[in-house]
């Protein structure tokens, strides 16, 4: 009677396993993200567009932050604070568009945390800073390309990526790019 | 009666001069003069986008305050009372378009500005119309940035690397003549690109002579517009600045050390200079923070020396927050600095040197 439960139970997790297997195999991935290349505009190149569905633990720093409106969640490496000459006022242009509804977060890793404080309060960006690594914003996208600003709805997110540097000046702005969505 | 009250004058009068000289001197030695500021305007930007990252700041011959936004890459203008009156320039590649703005300054009856990037200085109508640019070939160098002297002058500041090679400043003529180049750093700097990467020369000059100095160095000299030196001496001679060059050096030509930190991290550096007249300089020092940069509207220390006699002297020196940012039409020094903790709005303020702290006042 016992060997046939402990059979019973093995055939189960069997099956459970195999069914998973073959549901990962069928299920569809995540969707890449979209290169968009704007090469024909002078200083605007290679956006990146992203849609996807934030992490739980993304999604409840966005929850925290904006409890839950709609949200501007913006994406940063170390490198891109170093690089991005233009950045500051990207971001403050964004949040003029936006308006001060819509709330937003800076995520980035925690090595970074604070010296993402004293940026922000440098460039006049207003936005909270929560420790989560870029990878870990976006399901199924652990190479998220940075900078990239997302505008979040429930647990949907979308945005773009602008992960080429250009030295000084991006003329193409998250902003301009993501007008639609700020509305 | 009437010589003995003449000569009884003089005597005074040449007393009164000692004691000034010996009081001036003493200061000197010891920066026991300390800084105060005199608030003179608070600006208001009229719902318009706030200043972000101010770079320079000069006043028009009506008063209008003009700054440079090296963040939002334009010229923010406020009326004399403070009140944001319009903006000029903006982000962009084109005519009277920034994309590094490294300074804007009051020339004449307009404005010149000067783009790192395209090494362009632009001249603006009394209206904010873009009106033409300056020629910036003859110079022997790339410059970093461009002050206005007066009407008649500029003066160029060599970009690191590179400029060490040859003379770091030029006087400029509006047409593009350079009248003079002079400050020659090779020796001084080294020639290893680790330090160069990590040093640039600050500069500015009125009524005939030209203070500079290097952020990441420690001295301060003083030249005539011929180029010949008239003096020099230690930005601080309270605190010595310690040099980027002695802290690379120390540690193999690295900037970073093995823990991950930066040699040049937290260490104080020459951050602004402005020319107050033909014989005083004003200066400020702040921490560098290696990851975010400095932010001079955080303040630091304040100095200010005198030429005289082939020496600087430090005069007066300070603690005062707000950034260094230009000179009024009267020769004093302005200051630029938050208006309260939400650093949402400004204020400027004139430098003024206070009376000789007493003995264990604290003053530095």
């Amino acid at each position: 009677m016992i060997r046939a439960g402990v059979a019973g139970v093995l055939c189960a997790c069997l099956g459970v396993l195999a069914w998973r297997h073959v549901a990962g195999i069928r299920s569809p991935r995540p969707a890449l993200p979209r290169m968009v290349v704007e090469g024909s505009k002078p200083g605007g190149s290679s956006t990146v567009s992203l849609h996807g569905t934030l992490t739980s633990r993304a999604y409840a720093h966005a929850e925290a932050v904006s409890r839950g409106a709609d949200a501007i969640v913006i994406v940063l490496r170390d490198r891109d604070r170093r690089a991005c000459e233009d950045l500051g006022r990207q971001l403050r242009e964004l949040q003029r568009e936006a308006g001060p509804r819509m709330l937003a977060m800076v995520t980035t890793d925690s090595a970074a945390s604070e010296m993402y404080v004293r940026y922000l309060r440098r460039e006049h960006v207003r936005a909270t800073v929560v420790v989560l690594s870029p990878d870990s914003v976006l399901e199924g996208y652990p190479g998220l390309p940075t900078p990239a600003v997302l505008v979040r709805h429930g647990t949907s997110a979308n945005g773009v990526a602008h992960p080429v540097r250009f030295p000084n000046l991006r003329l193409i702005s998250f902003a301009a790019e993501l007008r639609p969505l700020l509305r | 009666m009437r010589i003995q009250r003449i000569l009884h004058s003089l005597v005074l009068g040449c007393l009164l001069a000692a004691c000034a000289h010996d009081e001036h001197g003493r200061a000197g030695r010891a920066g026991r003069r300390t800084l105060q500021l005199e608030n003179v305007v608070a600006l208001d930007d009229a719902g318009q986008p706030i200043l972000a990252r101010p770079e320079r700041l000069s006043v028009g011959r009506d008063g209008s305050l003009y700054i440079a936004d090296f963040s939002d890459k334009n010229v923010k203008v406020y009326a004399p009372r403070g009140r944001r009156s319009r903006t000029v320039g903006g982000p962009g590649r084109g005519p009277g378009e920034f994309q590094a703005l490294m300074t804007a300054q009051v020339y004449g009856d307009s404005l010149a500005a000067f783009d790192f990037l395209d090494r362009r200085l632009s001249v603006f109508a009394p209206g904010g119309r873009f009106a033409r640019t300056i020629p910036l070939s003859r110079l022997g160098f790339a410059p970093f940035s461009v002050r206005v002297v007066d009407d008649s002058l500029f003066l160029a500041i060599a970009a690191m690397p590179g400029g060490e090679r040859n003379d770091a400043l030029a006087l400029v003529r509006p047409d593009g003549e350079v009248v003079s180049t002079f400050f020659k750093l090779s020796r001084y700097l080294g020639s290893s690109p680790m330090v160069l990467q990590n040093v640039g020369v600050i500069a500015d000059a009125t009524g005939g002579v030209v203070f500079a100095g290097v952020a990441g160095g420690d001295s301060v000299w003083a030249f005539d517009y011929e180029g010949r030196r008239l003096g020099a001496a230690p930005v601080d001679p309270v605190a010595p600045l310690v040099t980027t060059r002695a802290l690379l050096e120390g540690n193999g030509g690295k900037l970073a050390r093995g823990d991950g930190s930066y040699v040049v991290d937290g260490i104080r550096n020459l951050v602004g200079l402005v020319a107050i007249d033909s014989g005083t300089v004003a200066m400020q020092v702040a921490p560098y923070d290696a990851n975010t940069g400095t932010d001079p509207v955080e303040g630091g220390t304040f100095i200010v020396a005198a030429l005289a006699n082939g020496r600087l002297d430090t005069i007066a020196r300070g603690e005062l927050q707000g950034a260094l940012a230009g000179r009024d039409r009267q020769g004093a020094a302005l200051v630029l600095r938050y208006a309260g903790a939400s650093q949402d709005r400004y204020t400027i303020s004139r430098l003024r040197i206070a009376a000789a702290a007493t003995a264990g006042s604290g003053a530095p």
